[in-house]
């Protein structure tokens, strides 16, 4: 399946493919991602980008799916999320920001194992400028696709008359990137074709996992980066 | 001499690599630094004046403007190639003895991590910044560390790592060059990393960004 119909139930457990042009990637989200203000990264940067998203798009092979946990099934308790019997410890912030969902959307996305292949065949052709474009373009795939299916599941909270909250991940905040094991083990099995390693590492690299609250009272942050903790951060805005 | 040094210090810094590249388009048509470094030594400029007042000038004006967030990671690597097209020049000199690096510094990510972008990015600036650097790689186990410092002793260390996962992984590493080489300069950086974590460990220094790194290093050694 490669589209949702606007009134489409979203599937439990489904794996979703998303095409290129859905992903709408455009040049300044790569330059934002950079670093960059729109338009300021220099020469020869943007023609680098035009190319390299040309490129991208043979192989780009995007995938996203949810598993939904409904209200008998998910219970918060300001430290803690329990969805069934595993229990995730994401910290106070997450725990906080989570409080009063109903409902939880986990989610997983991919920019697809084609991606990682193309990145590092461009660094290995020995221009590492051409490299880091398109590695960037593979991060931003993945976060499109991430975005793809979080409006989808904003789609499905409305029809429960719920609100969502913004996407949290292992690994932000103070929730440890090892209850990626946790996590992944509520998927099907290879759920969008990713793997984890025993250092909690996502293949292919350019996947994203997380979850979404849903409730009547929940919020989604305006912006980003005033969840996160990482203050060093050179796309801080 | 000092405007020819100060030329291949601008062309490092700005990453004009040769007279045919055509950017940055202000340089458009003049000599880069693989011309003016050629000139610079035929003119009779030691090796070590090249590198000291040329490339390490370019490299730190970039390398500090990139950890103020004023520049980023591709103005970074676009002045490592004018940087190596100058090298290929100095080279030589390394190899006779007559140009000395500041030291040896051996990195790699440490194992259970395939992140490099990072740790690529600190050997440049490393190396810019007139160092040896033996980069092992990702997903280097200590036993690749303690060799290399077997095959380099008295060598610096870099341990890179991008997820706190894996991170957990450099403090076996840390122990062991402890042990086994007890004067080694240990540096750990990557984005999961913090100053008490690399305290924690055992490591010398945390370096936020390269050019962390290279400052820490000169201080130590100096
Ligand atoms: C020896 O001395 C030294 C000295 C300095 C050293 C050094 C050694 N080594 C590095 N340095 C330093 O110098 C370099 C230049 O300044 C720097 O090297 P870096 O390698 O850090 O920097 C690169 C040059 C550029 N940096 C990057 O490319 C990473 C940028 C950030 C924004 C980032 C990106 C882009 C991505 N990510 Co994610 N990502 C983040 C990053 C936040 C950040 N600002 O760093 C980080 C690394 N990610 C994080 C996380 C959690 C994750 N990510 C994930 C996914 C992704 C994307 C796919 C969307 C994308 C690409 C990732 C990739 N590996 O290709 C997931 C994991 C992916 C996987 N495959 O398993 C996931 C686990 C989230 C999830 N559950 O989905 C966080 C890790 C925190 C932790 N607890 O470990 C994170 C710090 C973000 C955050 N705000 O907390 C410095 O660290």
């Amino acid at each position: 399946m490669n589209f949702l119909e606007v009134d489409a139930p979203l599937l439990d457990g489904v794996e979703y493919s998303v095409e290129f042009e859905t992903l709408a990637l455009n040049p300044t989200h790569v330059e934002w991602a950079m670093g960059y203000e729109p338009g300021q990264a220099p020469d020869p940067v943007p023609g680098v980008i035009a190319e390299l998203l040309i490129e991208a798009q043979r192989h780009a092979n995007a995938k996203a799916g949810v598993r939904l946990f409904h209200p008998a099934d998910v219970h918060l308790d300001g430290m803690s999320v329990h969805l069934g019997g595993t229990v995730f410890h994401p910290g106070e912030r997450i725990a906080g920001l989570l409080s009063g969902a109903r409902e939880v959307a986990l989610y997983a996305a991919t920019a697809g194992p084609e991606v990682d292949t193309w990145i590092r065949a461009q660094f290995a052709a020995g221009d590492p400028v051409r490299g880091y474009v398109a590695d960037t373009i593979g991060s931003e795939l993945v976060e499109r696709a991430a975005d793809w299916i979080e409006e989808r599941v904003i789609d499905y909270a409305i029809g429960l008359g719920c609100f969502t909250t913004s996407r949290f991940s292992p690994g932000f905040c103070e929730w440890d990137v090892s209850e990626q094991h946790a996590l992944f083990s509520l998927f099907p099995r290879a759920f969008c074709g990713i793997s984890l390693t025993e250092t909690a590492l996502m293949l292919p690299v350019k996947s994203v996992s997380g979850l979404i609250g849903m409730g009547p009272e929940c919020e989604r942050a305006t912006n980003a980066c005033m969840v996160c903790t990482m203050k060093t951060c050179f796309r801080r805005r | 001499m000092d405007d020819i040094l100060q030329r291949i210090a601008t062309c490092i810094e700005r990453g004009k690599v040769n007279a045919t590249s055509p950017y940055p388009p202000d340089l458009k048509g003049q000599d880069g630094a693989h011309e003016l470094t050629k000139a610079a030594l035929e003119m009779g400029v030691s090796p070590s004046e090249v590198l000291a007042q040329g490339l390490v000038v370019g490299m730190n004006s970039i390398g500090r403007k990139f950890s103020e967030n004023k520049v980023f990671v591709p103005d970074l690597l676009m002045a490592s190639k004018a940087m190596q097209a100058a090298m290929v020049h100095l080279k030589p000199f390394f190899e006779s003895g007559e140009a000395k690096h500041r030291g040896t510094f051996i990195i790699g990510t440490v194992q259970g991590d395939l992140h490099d972008i990072g740790k690529n990015l600190v050997s440049m600036v490393m190396e810019g910044g007139g160092w040896e650097v033996i980069d092992l790689g990702v997903d280097v186990s200590t036993e690749k560390f303690l060799d290399a410092l077997k095959s380099h002793p008295g060598s610096a260390v870099g341990l890179s790592a991008l997820l706190t996962t894996t991170m957990v992984n450099m403090e076996k590493t840390v122990a062991a060059v402890r042990t086994q080489h007890p004067d080694t300069k240990i540096i750990v950086g990557g984005a999961p990393l913090t100053a008490e974590y690399a305290k924690k460990i055992g490591a010398d220094a945390y370096a936020p960004d390269p050019q962390g790194a290279l400052d820490y290093l000169v201080g130590a050694v100096a």
